[in-house]
């Protein structure tokens, strides 16, 4: 076959398959691929769904389609059949493949998930590592989304070292570094995994004598730091997302909820306030409320009550309500993160 | 030939080069196209595929013949799971053939609407180009040379994604 011209829809069903490497490669083979890619295919491949994690089931939810029950989310799936009672946590999502902690469980507690082809593939587990020492997690890259990595953090002891278990995509194994933190044993982490942007990985912490701060560690050079919180005002609640690309922080307590988007890493002064709400403060409205997760192009997820999930566009129209959705399941401890629908293998995840 | 099939509706197929094939209706309605011709009462006793060689055809017959022996996967939860695997490897020896032929299946199939067959052979591609740098995934597809990048376009191409070429 010489004149090779597969019918678009088939097109896609291929390039939907390739991981990230061999997609900008295959781009690149023809004039009528490499000119239709950046339009049609990336969009294709960059639509963000909303993923709930109720009970070990993952419920995806697309925010521009209208559907007010759980049920009638477009995707359901469990990593591992019946998960209730298993306490998992989502680490991070990478071209729609999703990092999933399976906390106790010894050995193969870490799978990589593709909650649209429900295809899973086990990490093996880094040698010495096992339940009696409390991990962080971390799953990010340096410079380059190539050279992706799963970062097993052990917490400090008395003895003050902390070492980290880093596990490349690229060499598909593990590898063991001391990472030093003074006093690093002062630190008490308020989240199991940690929050990556551009090149960092971000935990909220209680430092032992200073109170809450941001620990972050820089991937590429495997260095901690701390960063202060925008403000002194004390919330009761505090999560870190992305807003713009940025690391941003919903604060939030019964009488207001705060977005704030940090510009220049590290530095205290660069954040600035993206959003302040007396809309929610309206009477006893916000005590029911709980920010669960900020989506990157400026929409908060929030629950109400315990059985509702509510999804507001703080950069559009505040006031609206852009998705609410009832489910029959207590989800006041649920997790919710952003990913991107792909057919890429979990064993193929930036591999070449 | 399972003993039923005497009693079963037969459909017969005709490829471009005049080759009849005479297969159960069980097996044709794996093709949505052909499904829809029989329901719509336009399908003749003999339907031809002017654009489907016998190689190709023979090879879609294999494939539907065994996929529809097969228990379907939504017709209840508990699937013989040794079904399935048996339906798994059966998909990838069907898959060990060369690269135009796949794509003859592909075209083919996408022609039929027969589903999991589309999905077969793309990823069959999709797994044959992994990894593989823009030249050989060029070798591996036979891409026609008037439908290259320029020079300066394949550079920016590598430029913009340098990563990616490592």
């Amino acid at each position: 076959m010489a004149d090779l011209q597969f019918p678009e829809d088939i097109l896609d069903n291929i390039v939907f398959r390739l991981s990230t490497k061999t997609f900008f490669r295959f781009k690149s083979v023809t004039k009528h691929w490499n000119s239709l890619i950046p339009n049609h295919f990336m969009k294709l491949r960059s639509k963000p769904l909303t993923l709930l994690s109720v009970q070990g089931i993952f419920h995806a939810i697309d925010n521009s389609v209208p559907c007010d029950h759980l049920d009638y989310s477009i995707i359901r799936s469990s990593p591992l059949g019946n998960l209730e009672g298993n306490k998992i946590i989502i680490v991070g999502a990478f071209n729609g493949i999703l990092l999933i902690i399976f906390q106790d469980q010894f050995p193969n507690h870490m799978r990589l998930y593709n909650p649209f082809t429900k295809q899973s593939d086990n990490v093996p587990d880094p040698p010495s590592c096992d339940h009696t020492f409390i991990y962080n997690y971390g799953f990010g890259y340096g410079t380059t989304p190539d050279d992706l990595k799963i970062f097993l953090l052990r917490r400090a002891s008395v003895t003050h070292r902390r070492s980290c278990h880093v596990y490349s995509f690229k060499t598909r194994s593990w590898d063991k570094t001391a990472l030093w933190l003074a006093e690093g044993y002062n630190y008490k982490y308020m989240q199991d995994a940690g929050t990556f942007v551009n090149g960092f990985l971000y935990w909220i912490a209680h430092k032992h004598g200073s109170g809450r701060l941001i620990l972050a560690l820089d991937i590429k050079n495997m260095e901690f730091s701390e960063i202060e919180f925008p403000t002194k005002r004390t919330f009761r609640s505090v999560t870190l997302g992305t807003l713009n690309g940025h690391l941003c922080m919903i604060c939030s307590n019964s009488s207001c909820c705060e977005v704030w988007q940090c510009n220049k890493h590290g530095t205290a002064e660069s954040w600035s306030k993206k959003y302040s709400s007396k809309l929610l403060s309206r009477g006893n409205y916000l005590y029911e409320f709980e920010p669960v997760s900020m989506l990157d192009e400026g929409k908060i997820v929030m629950i109400k009550g315990s059985n509702q999930v509510i999804i507001h566009d703080i950069l559009k129209d505040p006031n609206k309500e852009v998705k609410a959705l009832t489910t029959p399941y207590d989800i006041s401890r649920t997790q919710i993160i952003e990913y991107v629908e792909t057919l890429v293998s979990p064993s193929n995840l930036y591999s070449s | 030939m399972s003993t039923s099939s005497s009693s079963s509706k037969k459909i017969v197929l005709k490829s471009a080069d005049n080759e009849t094939f005479e297969i159960d209706e069980i097996v044709a309605l794996e093709s949505q196209a052909i499904k829809n011709m029989i329901e719509d009462e336009c399908a003749d006793n003999v339907i031809p595929l002017g654009n489907i060689d016998s190689k190709t055809l023979s090879k879609i017959i294999e494939y539907c013949k065994k996929h529809a022996e097969s228990p379907k996967k939504d017709d209840n939860a508990d699937i013989d799971e040794k079904a399935v695997e048996d339906l798994k490897s059966f998909d990838a020896e069907f898959a060990k053939v060369d690269m135009p032929l796949i794509q003859d299946i592909l075209m083919a199939a996408n022609f039929l609407n027969i589903d999991n067959l589309i999905g077969l052979m793309c990823r069959t591609i999709a797994d044959r180009i992994k990894g593989k740098t823009p030249e050989e995934i060029r070798k591996i597809l036979n891409i026609n040379k008037n439908d290259l990048l320029s020079p300066e376009q394949e550079a920016k191409a590598r430029e913009e994604n340098s990563w990616a070429f490592d």
